[in-house]
C-alpha cells in the first residue's frame, strides 16, 4: 500500500508506549499493531483525533503518501 | 439486555428445538407408519389422497411406503441438522462466519430438495400404500398443493436473505480491519 503509516516513529518520539496509546485511544493493542504494520484497510476519523490528541501530533506526521515504496520498506 | 445477548439466547434455544426435532421427528415418522390409527392424533398429514395410511394396509407395505417417506424424511432432518449447527453459531457470536454462511446455504438447500423428493416421493408412496387392495383399486396419486408452493416460496426467500447476509458477512469482514 502506497500510504505509511508513521505511528511507530511518534511513539518513540514522545516515548509512549503501544500498550498505552491503545488503552488512551480504545482500541486493542492487537489493532493498533496492525495500524502499526499498515496491515488495516482504513482508519476512521475518531481513531485518528484520538492518536493525535494522544501524541499532540498532525495526522500528516502519521501518515505520509508514497507512490513507490510498500509498507514493508517504511519498517 | 444488549442485541448479541438475546440473539445468543434465542439461537440456544432454537439450536435446542432443532436438534430434538431432528431426534423426535423420525420416531414419530415411524410410529404413525407402525401404528396408524394409535397415532393419528399427531396429526401429520402422511394420509395420501386415495391411499390412506391405516392399520388395515399390511405391514410389510406400510414398512416400504415408510422406506420411501424416509427420503424426504431425511433431507428434513439434514436441514434441521444443519439448523441446530446455524443456531449453534449464532449462540457463540460467530453470526457472519464462513461456516455460518454454509449452515444456511444447506438449510435453504434442504427446503428445495424436501419438497421434490416429496413431490416424487407421493406417487410410490400411493401405490405402495394401496398395493394389497383388489384389482382396480390400486392408486398413484400426485400433486402440488398450497402448502407445498409456500415452502417453495420460503425456500426461494432464505436463499436471498442467503445472500444478502453473505454480502453483510463481507461487509462485517471489511469493517473489521478499520480500526
Amino acid at each position: 500500500m502506497a500510504i505509511i503509516v508513521n505511528l511507530d516513529v511518534m511513539l518513540a518520539k514522545r516515548k509512549m508506549r503501544s500498550k498505552d496509546l491503545a488503552e488512551a485511544i480504545g482500541i486493542t493493542e492487537a489493532n493498533l499493531s496492525l495500524l502499526k504494520s499498515g496491515k488495516v484497510k482504513g482508519v476512521r476519523f475518531e481513531t485518528l483525533e484520538k492518536i493525535c490528541a494522544a501524541l499532540a501530533c498532525q495526522p500528516g506526521d502519521l501518515l505520509e503518501y508514497r507512490p513507490d515504496a510498500p509498507q514493508d520498506a517504511a519498517e | 439486555m444488549s442485541a448479541p445477548y438475546r440473539i445468543a439466547g434465542i439461537s440456544r434455544a432454537m439450536s435446542w428445538l432443532a436438534i430434538a426435532g431432528a431426534v423426535v421427528l423420525p420416531i414419530l415418522i415411524v410410529a404413525t407408519f407402525i401404528y396408524p390409527d394409535q397415532t393419528r392424533f399427531l396429526n401429520l398429514g402422511l394420509n395420501h389422497l386415495g391411499a390412506p395410511l391405516a392399520d388395515h394396509v399390511p405391514l410389510q407395505w406400510r414398512l416400504v411406503a415408510l422406506l420411501i417417506e424416509a427420503i424426504p424424511i431425511g433431507i428434513a432432518i439434514w436441514g434441521l441438522l444443519a439448523l441446530h449447527r446455524l443456531f449453534r453459531l449464532f449462540a457463540d457470536g460467530k453470526i457472519f462466519s464462513p461456516a455460518a454462511l454454509t449452515a444456511f446455504k444447506t438449510v435453504t438447500a434442504s427446503v428445495f430438495w424436501y419438497v421434490l423428493a416429496a413431490f416424487l416421493s407421493e406417487a410410490p408412496l400411493s401405490l405402495a400404500l394401496t398395493a394389497a387392495n383388489p384389482p382396480g383399486q390400486h392408486v398413484i396419486s400426485f400433486g402440488l398443493g398450497l402448502g407445498d408452493v409456500a415452502v417453495l416460496f420460503l425456500g426461494g426467500a432464505t436463499l436471498v436473505i442467503g445472500r444478502v447476509m453473505a454480502e453483510a458477512a463481507r461487509l462485517a469482514e471489511e469493517n473489521e480491519s478499520i480500526v
